[in-house]
């Protein structure tokens, strides 16, 4: 039968592994059926205020901006379409369907209930303790069609 | 949302969650339930269906979707396949996250994942994490019962 070798380099590919959305899922459906609801929450602030600490500084410093860039590159980053609004006092944007979502359910597999909280949880946390108000105006369990705002606190 | 580009820090936090919450076992126990549902269609089904080369195959998707730096080696003669990794992307973006504390035992999730799923099929995983500092590691799928003629 011999031997099969394959190489490769890091720069032969593009990162980007859908399936991690599917680990991701399974993540969230476990934290919910061992701890509930609530420890599911408690473990995606923690998650927030670790990875977006350099996001959250800005924030803090009133740079709405790097929330917007943010938003832009996560979503090219999926290659998924996503509408965004955006003043000097207000960033909304909105999206069709979850890029996330949409892949759990193309791969036959079911989206957690709490996967709702990977917005609210996630961008609540990542405003709070700033000069940013999140507010989630709108969401569709079934496909993650949503809209969401952001609007510094003195102009809400 | 969180973007499969940042599953890795966010897995990282999950694992440090699980250990606050039930210790070391918490965090086995889920590597156990991510063994049998996630690997359950893809890994175990082409490891079960053509053996090593099942394996071959499922790595060889993986790890060029997660842009990664390797030489996979099969040797069905030898009943050995090897994945020698010379830069592990997930490994190596928890190396550059400075400004936050990782967990510490991220690594280990792949052999307790990959072997629970192996093992019933008469094949062992094994890993080589003496270097992960670096972001590199030898992971071994090796046959068991092989006859040496």
């Amino acid at each position: 039968m011999g031997k099969k070798i394959l190489d490769r380099k890091a720069s032969d590919n593009e990162y980007f592994h859908r399936d991690f959305h599917l680990s991701m899922n399974m993540l969230l459906d476990y934290i919910l059926m061992r701890f509930g609801l609530e420890s599911v929450k408690e473990y995606l602030t923690e998650y927030t205020k670790a990875y977006h600490q350099p996001l959250i500084q800005e924030l803090k410093k009133g740079n709405l901006e790097a929330l917007k860039e943010y938003i832009e590159e996560i979503y090219e980053k999926e290659k998924w379409p996503v509408n965004i609004e955006y003043s000097n006092d207000n960033l909304t944007f909105s999206i069709e369907a979850c890029p996330g979502m949409s892949y759990i359910i193309d791969s036959h597999q079911t989206p957690s209930e709490a996967y709702i909280e990977t917005y609210r949880t996630t961008y609540g946390a990542m405003c709070e303790d700033t000069t940013f108000h999140y507010e989630m105006n709108s969401f569709d369990q079934a496909t993650g069609k949503s809209r969401h705002s952001f609007t510094r606190r003195d102009k809400s | 949302m969180i973007s499969c580009t940042q599953f890795i820090p966010a897995y990282s936090e999950g694992f440090k969650y699980l250990e606050k919450r039930g210790g070391k076992k918490e965090v086995y126990d889920f590597w156990a339930y991510l063994s049998d549902h996630y690997l359950k269609d893809s890994l175990q089904k082409q490891a079960v269906e053509k053996g090593l080369r099942g394996c071959f195959d499922y790595w060889e998707k993986a790890l060029n979707e997660e842009a990664a730096d390797f030489t996979m080696t099969l040797d069905e003669d030898e009943g050995i396949f090897e994945i020698a990794m010379h830069h592990c992307p997930s490994r190596g973006m928890l190396n550059e996250l400075t400004y936050m504390e990782t967990y510490e035992d991220y690594c280990e999730h792949c052999e307790a994942l990959y072997d629970r799923v192996l093992k019933p099929l008469g094949m062992r995983f094994k890993m080589d994490l003496s270097e992960v500092e670096q972001a590199k590691c030898v992971a071994t799928v090796k046959k068991e019962n092989m006859r040496r003629d």
